[in-house]
């Protein structure tokens, strides 16, 4: 592939580790989490939170990345209008809104817990903002704003409702997943995303399909199937990868998973190249956990191709934990906090249990059986 | 804190109540339609799939669609359309409906879920209120999990446990992402519904509690210490071997009279007193 062609495709770069062109997520964590950004050509699939809302989250900054790259959107819904999540986007803004507040939060905790002198002036592991390469690439936004309607109006954007539906064919149970990947097949033929198009000025095609395999993707009732009993879901997916494969597009698909039966999920994962999964506390045990009440929800990386290369960067067994403030949503590596409380605790609580329990010729003077 | 999301603000939109034949449902569902008549103007709309048209409350403010009239198309009557009348509604309007089940088995279960999706999304309406049976249901069509991912505040009936009052298990979505999932007793008082938090006893004060009452050995050891009555009765009958027996206690014998050393070592102690029996 020639470089020197890429070059002029706005908000993308070429990944440092293999070289492939990729473009950002939007969240600059999620970036370096995935290698740079998420490789052109690929499918990243998410699995969605029981409430749906952290999913939402990630599809939005997906989008609006594009919107501000100028790249081309096309967005799919059944369950909400996808124009109303257009209007949702986050707003684009100069410079992160909380990185002050973790300034301050950091000085005084300075003040509390001295580190020995050797390690504070190291950059810390993860830190979210680590210098950037390209300036063109990636931005920061502000959830508590939307976006402009004159930036959505000068957008080249492409919403996909599932209204009309034609029946007649018989790959799919439910039409509209065909329905769904002619009119992606369109919009790249139109927009000319394909790899062999030569179009004057080379550009993006971001897919955002919301909710993919709800409950509005039933097969119909002629089919007597449930909906584990199809196998529309995975098909799709592996469709939809053959083609934004031979495209200047990256697709992002949301799944609530949580529906679905452990094998069809799997085979959803074999057709994506990758795959992300969201686990809320909320409504959990987990909850109610003190180490973890800082956070929302465990993120977890479950699959990351090799695109172009032999060697995933996935980051192996690292557990990670997402929180979603009032302006941006961040991930960060789990570190459990210094377990100093509960040790006490749990020394007393034992010898309390020894004293109850114990049946042995210890000699404790209390036990009414010891001898 | 159930019955601040049933009649407090925000509203929810989707309310789906899960009964079955022996816990039923419909006090709520009608608690709620008669809250919704007090309180509101809005429009109601009553969905009537199972129940009978004489039981549907009478109320200026009520239109009960009654879809069970030709439901099958056999007659030459026009069949209600039920998406029709979706399409008429307005974003004030309330909507209730009195069996999801039966609607299910009329629509199926995909033109179900678009319809309702239709009216809460799409339509917008202020609230919706289902009666869902879970006895009619098919656990392979996994329907109750389908309509719990629409609604916003899934309820399940419960059987009674420890106490008077019947259980409400709830689910529900808030905006913001967060999920509260709970089991709350219910009851009505004067017609109108109360809940009540279950007070969940905290395991570890249960145990400081329970740890330290009187202590019996019985439960202590691996044997068995004690006797029972009829056990103790059979003991004190038992004449052991060395003991004097009556008849010769008089005529043979003699006695044994222990005389101390000058250095005995006789023990006075008792030999299980360190036992606290």
């Amino acid at each position: 592939m020639d470089k020197n062609i890429h070059h002029h495709i706005p908000g993308s770069q070429f990944s440092t580790h293999n070289g492939q062109l990729v473009i950002s997520s939007g969240i600059q964590t999620l970036d370096s989490l995935l290698g740079n950004g998420i490789p052109i050509g690929t499918v990243v699939l998410i699995e969605e939170d029981f409430h749906g809302c952290y999913s939402k989250v990630l599809l939005k900054y997906f989008l609006a990345e594009g919107i501000v790259s100028t790249h081309s959107t096309f967005i799919a819904s059944q369950d909400v209008n996808p124009y109303h999540i257009i209007k949702e986007l986050p707003a684009v803004i100069e410079s992160d809104p909380e990185v002050g507040d973790s300034a301050v939060s950091k000085t005084s905790n300075n003040d509390k817990l001295q580190i020995a002198f050797r390690y504070q002036n190291l950059p810390s592991y993860d830190s979210d903002y680590g210098p950037k390469e390209n300036k063109d690439f990636g931005h920061i936004y502000d959830l508590s704003k939307t976006i402009d309607v004159s930036d959505i109006e000068n957008s080249d954007i492409c919403c996909w409702t599932g209204l009309r539906i034609e029946n007649g064919t018989k790959t799919y149970s439910n039409p509209a997943y065909n329905e769904l990947l002619k009119s992606i097949k369109n919009k790249i033929k139109e927009g000319k995303f394909f790899l062999k198009d030569n179009p004057e000025k080379r550009s993006m095609l971001r897919i955002g399909i919301h909710s993919l395999g709800s409950p509005m993707w039933l097969p119909h009732r002629k089919s007597l199937q449930s909906i584990d009993g199809t196998r529309d879901l995975d098909k799709f997916i592996f469709c939809l990868r053959a083609l934004v494969r031979s495209a200047y597009a990256v697709a992002m698909v949301t799944v609530p998973t949580h529906l679905y039966h452990e094998m069809s999920l799997e085979r959803c994962i074999h057709s994506s190249d990758i795959a992300l999964r969201l686990q809320a506390f909320s409504g959990t045990e987990l909850e109610n956990n003190q180490s973890l009440n800082e956070y929302h929800g465990f993120f977890y990386l479950t699959k990351l191709a090799a695109v172009n290369s032999l060697v995933s960067k996935h980051p192996g067994p690292v557990e990670y934990v997402f929180k979603l403030r009032r302006k941006r949503f961040s991930i960060e590596i789990l570190h459990l906090p210094p377990d100093i409380q509960d040790d006490n605790k749990e020394t007393g609580k034992k010898h309390g249990n020894k004293a109850v329990h114990s049946m042995g010729c210890s000699g404790a003077n209390s036990h009414p059986l010891d001898f | 804190m159930l019955k601040s999301y049933l009649t407090q603000p925000p509203y929810q939109k989707f309310i789906i109540i899960q009964d079955t034949l022996t816990e039923n449902g419909k006090p709520i569902f009608d608690y709620l339609l008669q809250h919704n008549l007090e309180r509101f103007d809005n429009k109601i709309h009553y969905y009537l799939v199972q129940g009978n048209e004489k039981h549907c409350p009478q109320n200026p403010k009520i239109t009960v669609h009654n879809l069970k009239i030709n439901s099958q198309n056999w007659d030459t009557d026009n069949r209600i359309n039920i998406t029709q009348i979706a399409e008429g509604l307005q974003k004030r309007d309330i909507i209730f409906v009195d069996s999801l089940a039966h609607c299910i088995f009329q629509y199926g279960l995909a033109e179900t879920y678009r319809l309702f999706n239709m009216l809460k999304n799409e339509i917008g309406v202020a609230q919706i209120v289902a009666l869902l049976h879970l006895d009619l249901l098919d656990s392979k069509w996994k329907t109750v999990e389908l309509f719990n991912f629409l609604s916003t505040l899934s309820m399940k009936v419960q059987p009674k446990f420890s106490s008077e009052h019947g259980r409400i298990q709830y689910q529900c979505k808030k905006s913001g992402g967060r999920v509260v999932k709970q089991i709350e007793e219910y009851y009505f008082q004067n017609g109108k519904l109360e809940t009540k938090k279950i007070e969940k006893l905290d395991p570890k004060k249960l145990l400081e509690n329970a740890s330290r009452p009187e202590i019996n050995p019985d439960d202590l050891a691996t044997f068995k210490i004690s006797l029972t009555d009829k056990e103790e009765e059979s003991r004190s009958q038992l004449v052991l071997p060395y003991l004097p027996k009556d008849e010769n206690s008089s005529t043979e014998g003699g006695q044994i009279f222990y005389k101390f050393d000058e250095q005995d070592d006789w023990d006075e102690e008792d030999p299980d007193d360190d036992l606290d029996i």
